[in-house]
């Protein structure tokens, strides 16, 4: 990986990362501001009964613990947008083909890339922890149990779903197909979290993987953190192999 | 085996089943400029992509400096210099600051020559890439095809959006390097430049090279569109005679013609009257494609 790749990667992209930090900063804040009500159990379920009225009381709590929930959601589609604009667009491939008219292995021009969208997902996540958890100590609410045991996979989860905007940022030619399948990808991910604990669907969710069944109460899942990390891994070999095979028209 | 710098055999390549290159085997020899004309779309860019082994050949093979383009990539680029057909620049750095940087990137650059350079085209280092002409753009882009001094460099449409100062500045610039004994394989819509700086030429038509012609050689066919306004009506039929006219038309004082070649004969039987204006034009490559190669106009 060459760090003076990396370096112009974030001057190029740092206003798009501004403007996603702000509104993750935010939303994180304001979740954070209202955390005293969301937790009060009238309040949840009152959601829980608009929502899914087959919720167990864990999972309406997650639904309506905004910043848990919604920083993977804002998290993840920057990623996936990202992700995919890190190699899609005449303008981009036309920068990629120029980086390798010089002696670069197509690798390092890959990782170079790659870890901008880590440190971005990185930065991005750390970010709306911090909005969040201060938001909540400034009300004089304590910090639930376990709540930065969740930031690794979040973390992780946003990272696959970044990962998963590269793979279709270099196989999809559409802008619009992409970002329709990322949509969908996205609601079908927490969409097994409106369901009962119970059901099987809801190990479909990669959110499950994160958080457990009960996220504040049994902390950081090491098997479903290892699951994650794997994925990841996984997802970053993939994007490799698409990339050395890319023609680059 | 005699070394070459570039040598191709039945380089073929297909986008989803479109051929975009057919076939195509030519070699260049070390100091030679070798000029690759064109329409838009006839697989002259393509080819140079393949031997920077952005894309790779459907069927085929390229040797650049005596190695395959695919297998030694690396080595290959470190020794070849490019122009592409569209720079990206980065926004928020200056030219000089971006010079500096693909100098880092391609390593062991003498920044004093790649200064020369600039200088040469007048390039003001000092100006922030955003607010560059795209001529002063295309000026960056040569500076960092030259400034290592490569064995071979592959220039996309060189003069494309460069004044006329700029344009001489780039055929001195091949014309040294040529002497040096380096090569220089370019990719162009325009016949005159091709017809100017090319020792050869490979004539691409969809893909596939239908003539390698030499320079002299295009020259010599080169045609031209001549019109010609006399003081008074003149004869038509003095023109008729002469064996590279084509297309004559006389109309009152004016006389429009078309010269294959040499315009020498023309010019000595116009000059028996009084000349008040000569215009000369270059035909579009589309004209010179049916002329010469008897290909159709909307083919190409």
């Amino acid at each position: 990986m060459r760090l003076d790749l990396l370096r112009d990667l974030w001057l190029e992209r740092r206003r798009r990362f501004a403007f996603w930090c702000i509104m993750v900063v935010g939303w994180s804040g304001v979740c954070g501001l209202l955390f005293p009500v969301l937790v009060d159990e009238i309040w949840v379920e009152v959601v829980m009964d608009w929502f899914n009225p087959a919720l167990d009381l864990q999972q309406g709590y997650w639904l309506v613990a905004l910043p848990a929930v919604g920083l993977p959601v804002l998290g993840g589609s920057f990623a996936f947008l990202e992700g995919g604009s890190l190699f899609k667009g005449q303008t981009v491939r036309h920068a990629i083909a120029f980086l390798l008219a010089y002696p670069l292995p197509r690798w390092q021009v890959y990782f170079s890339r790659l870890a901008y969208l880590l440190s971005a997902c990185f930065l991005l996540t750390v970010a709306g922890y911090l909005s969040g958890s201060g938001m909540i100590l400034l009300t004089g609410y304590p910090l639930p149990t376990g709540l930065f045991g969740l930031l690794p996979g979040t973390f992780l989860l946003i990272l696959l779903l970044g990962e998963l905007g590269v793979l279709f940022g270099m196989l999809s030619k559409s802008f619009w197909l992409d970002r329709l399948a990322g949509i969908v990808f996205l609601f079908l991910v927490y969409l097994p979290f409106g369901m009962r604990s119970g059901s099987g669907w809801v190990r479909y969710s990669p959110l499950f993987y994160v958080l457990g069944e009960s996220p504040l109460m049994g902390g950081v899942d090491v098997v479903n953190l290892l699951v994650l990390s794997l994925s990841c891994v996984a997802g970053g070999l993939a994007g490799g192999y698409v990339f050395e095979r890319l023609e680059l028209e | 085996m005699r070394y070459l710098v570039l040598r191709t055999e039945n380089l073929t390549k297909e986008f989803h089943r479109r051929p975009a290159l057919c076939g195509v085997t030519l070699e260049v020899d070390p100091g030679e400029v070798f000029g690759l004309l064109g329409p838009s779309g006839s697989g002259k860019s393509t080819l140079l992509h393949i031997l920077l082994d952005f894309i790779r050949p459907s069927h085929g093979q390229a040797l650049v400096l005596g190695m395959d383009c695919q297998r030694n990539g690396l080595k290959v680029r470190r020794l070849v210099g490019y122009l592409p057909q569209n720079l990206t620049l980065p926004k928020g750095i200056t030219a000089g600051q971006l010079l500096e940087r693909f100098a880092a990137l391609r390593g062991g650059v003498e920044m004093t020559f790649a200064d020369e350079l600039a200088a040469r085209f007048q390039l003001n280092l000092e100006l922030p890439c955003e607010r560059l002409s795209p001529g002063e753009r295309r000026k960056i882009g040569l500076v960092q095809a030259f400034m290592h001094r490569p064995e071979l460099i592959l220039l996309d449409e060189p003069s494309r959006d460069l004044d006329t100062a700029a344009q001489r500045e780039l055929y001195r610039l091949i014309a040294e390097f040529r002497a040096e004994g380096r090569s220089v394989v370019m990719a162009s819509q325009s016949i005159s430049e091709m017809e100017r700086i090319c020792d050869r030429v490979a004539v691409f038509y969809r893909g596939r090279i239908i003539a390698v012609e030499r320079g002299a050689q295009l020259r010599a066919r080169a045609i031209r569109k001549i019109e010609m306004r006399f003081a008074n009506p003149i004869n038509p039929q003095i023109f008729m005679g002469l064996n590279n006219i084509n297309q004559l038309v006389c109309d009152q004082n004016k006389v429009y013609c078309t010269v294959q070649g040499d315009p020498d004969a023309l010019l000595k039987t116009a000059t028996q009257f009084r000349v008040l204006d000569i215009i000369s034009q270059q035909p579009s490559l589309e004209e010179v494609y049916q002329t010469v190669y008897g290909i159709p106009a909307y083919a190409t």
